[in-house]
């Protein structure tokens, strides 16, 4: 793969196409524990990373049972809502609850995976509204780097494989919403999302916005 | 254009050498007189009992810049070289934005799966964020540094160790400062598995000097310039031997790529840029008007080679 060559903000800005938006989306739950929980050579290297992760605040972990790969979820998000034949410029992962491959690079491996070899990276640990940060950037580099067809994945595991002494709230559910952005197509019409709209934690506004986007 | 207001490192005094290291990692004798002797890494920085706080207020207290334009912080975000660092939902930067008094509703947030070359993004979507917001005398806050916290934090096989620090940089969408020019990057999924499959490994260290000049030479022909103007190249500590290899490649002058820090400090993920940026002021590498960049290889699981070409 070659590599993608971007000039800052002012010199590379394009017009902004006043229908850019959201063209498809794809909502989906993971009730089932990912592959990966199932890998003893994984669960042996995610417990001493949490253990060391745990210890500097006095934590330890919990057995480690089940868990979602961010991977895995991403890659059936990627499939649900990319047709065949379409290419994308950006991708842009969005989540609060660790990953159960906590040190993975995981956009990176999905820049890889998408159609197009987007530039890909992960938005996280902003108190549950990572995405609504996310979708700045979609739009952000979709203006300024001519990065247009973008690609928003929303997840968030139900589980936290540790008690962290403060409170939390996971979702009830395992879930991941994607939307694909970009200029309308002949006979598209897309949606429109203002981040401030979406500034709720977890997946419940992108579950909703998916919901309204797959009525349309 | 995205432009860097203030740039800050802070690197504690703490020092530990490569054979203790090497000793807690079960490293072989052999394998750590090759860091030593041909990697040319020494000791490495470390911060005993101290927090990821601590590192990151050590680099923030370095942004003079910054007192008096705390109101003008529009977003703040966290590098990251490794995507989890604390036990979820602690969150050390938001508790340093209230120490710095910032405005409590700013986004606070990380950014990542670059590994080691998530800085240089930081940068670029920190000043794509501004921009798209038009106000032009917004600023954002760019953290970087990670404790060695696990075995997996502490080295990255084969070729460096990671040595605990921190940097802060005040990015402006409008300032005259340190302007950049460009930005490539070349993610490369393939390695996503590479510490499970040794095949990869030795693939990956195949091309790890060609990826990483060629990155260096698509940032510096997007910014319409040749590589012979590049009065300095701040790299990732990674190590030595690998930035010679770079350099052969390239043709570019060793002597201008800042490595001063491989040796005594180690490694310090995503923020060596912001250490290396002093060193380079203090050399007289960087001019005014002149372009220099900065660059990194992020290995582990994935690889990213990323460059941004700036004016000084």
């Amino acid at each position: 793969m070659s590599a993608r060559t971007l000039l800052p903000p002012d010199a590379a800005a394009s017009p902004s196409h006043p229908r850019w938006g959201v063209r498809r989306a794809a909502r989906l739950a993971f009730p089932e524990p990912s592959a990966l929980a199932a890998d003893p050579v994984h669960a042996a290297r995610l417990r001493r990373y949490l253990a060391d992760l745990l210890a500097p605040y006095g934590l330890r972990p919990d057995p480690i049972v089940g868990g979602q790969s961010y991977g895995e979820m991403a890659e059936a998000l990627i499939g649900a809502v990319v047709p065949a034949g379409e290419q994308v410029d950006l991708l842009v992962l969005a989540h609060s609850v660790p990953d159960l491959a906590p040190g993975r690079a995981t956009a990176c491996r999905l820049g890889h995976v998408c159609p197009g070899g987007p530039l890909s990276f992960a938005v996280t640990d902003q108190g549950g509204t990572a995405a609504s940060t996310a979708l700045r950037l979609l739009a952000a580099y979709a203006d300024s780097a001519g990065l247009r067809r973008a690609l928003l994945l929303v997840v968030e595991q139900d589980r936290l494989p540790y008690d962290p002494g403060v409170p939390v709230a996971l979702p009830a559910v395992s879930r991941g919403v994607a939307l694909l952005f970009g200029d309308p197509l002949p006979g598209e019409r897309p949606l429109r999302v203002d981040p401030a709209a979406t500034a709720r934690p977890g997946t419940g506004p992108w579950w909703e916005l998916a919901g309204r986007v797959a009525a349309r | 254009m995205t432009s860097l207001l203030a740039v800050s490192d802070h690197v504690p005094s703490g020092r530990v050498p490569v054979e203790v290291l090497g000793e807690e990692l079960g490293l072989t004798p052999m394998q750590v007189r090759i860091f030593r002797r041909y990697h040319g890494l020494g000791e490495v920085s470390r911060d005993e009992g101290g927090s990821l706080l601590d590192l990151l207020r050590g680099a923030a207290a370095g942004l003079v810049a910054l007192r008096g334009r705390e109101h003008l912080v529009r977003y703040v975000l966290h590098a990251r070289s490794f995507p989890t660092v604390v036990p979820y939902p602690h969150d050390p930067v938001r508790e340093l934005c209230a120490e710095l008094g910032l405005d409590a509703g700013v986004p606070v947030f990380s950014v990542g799966h670059h590994a080691c070359a998530s800085g240089l993004l930081a940068i670029d979507a920190a000043g794509r964020l501004l921009a798209a917001d038009g106000d032009p005398d917004a600023l954002a806050l760019v953290l970087a540094g990670e404790k060695a916290f696990t075995p997996e934090a502490a080295a990255v096989p084969g070729s460096s160790f990671f040595g605990e620090g921190a940097g802060a940089c005040l990015v402006s969408a409008s300032g005259g400062r340190d302007r950049v020019l460009a930005y490539a990057v070349d993610l490369r999924g393939e390695f996503d598995t590479v510490a499970d499959r040794p095949e990869l490994e030795s693939e990956f260290q195949r091309i790890y000097g060609e990826a990483l000049a060629a990155v260096v030479r698509a940032a510096v022909e997007r910014a319409g310039l040749s590589l012979e103007r590049v009065t300095a190249v701040l790299p990732h500590n990674v190590n030595r031997v690998a930035w010679h290899q770079v350099c052969r490649v390239l043709g570019y002058p060793r002597e201008r790529v800042v490595l001063e820090h491989v040796p005594t400090v180690g490694h310090v993920f995503c923020a060596d840029h912001f250490l290396n940026h002093r060193t380079a002021r203090q050399r007289g590498l960087l001019r005014p008007g002149e372009p220099y960049v900065m660059a990194a290889a992020g290995a582990g699981r994935g690889a990213t080679f990323a460059a941004m070409v700036l004016q000084h």
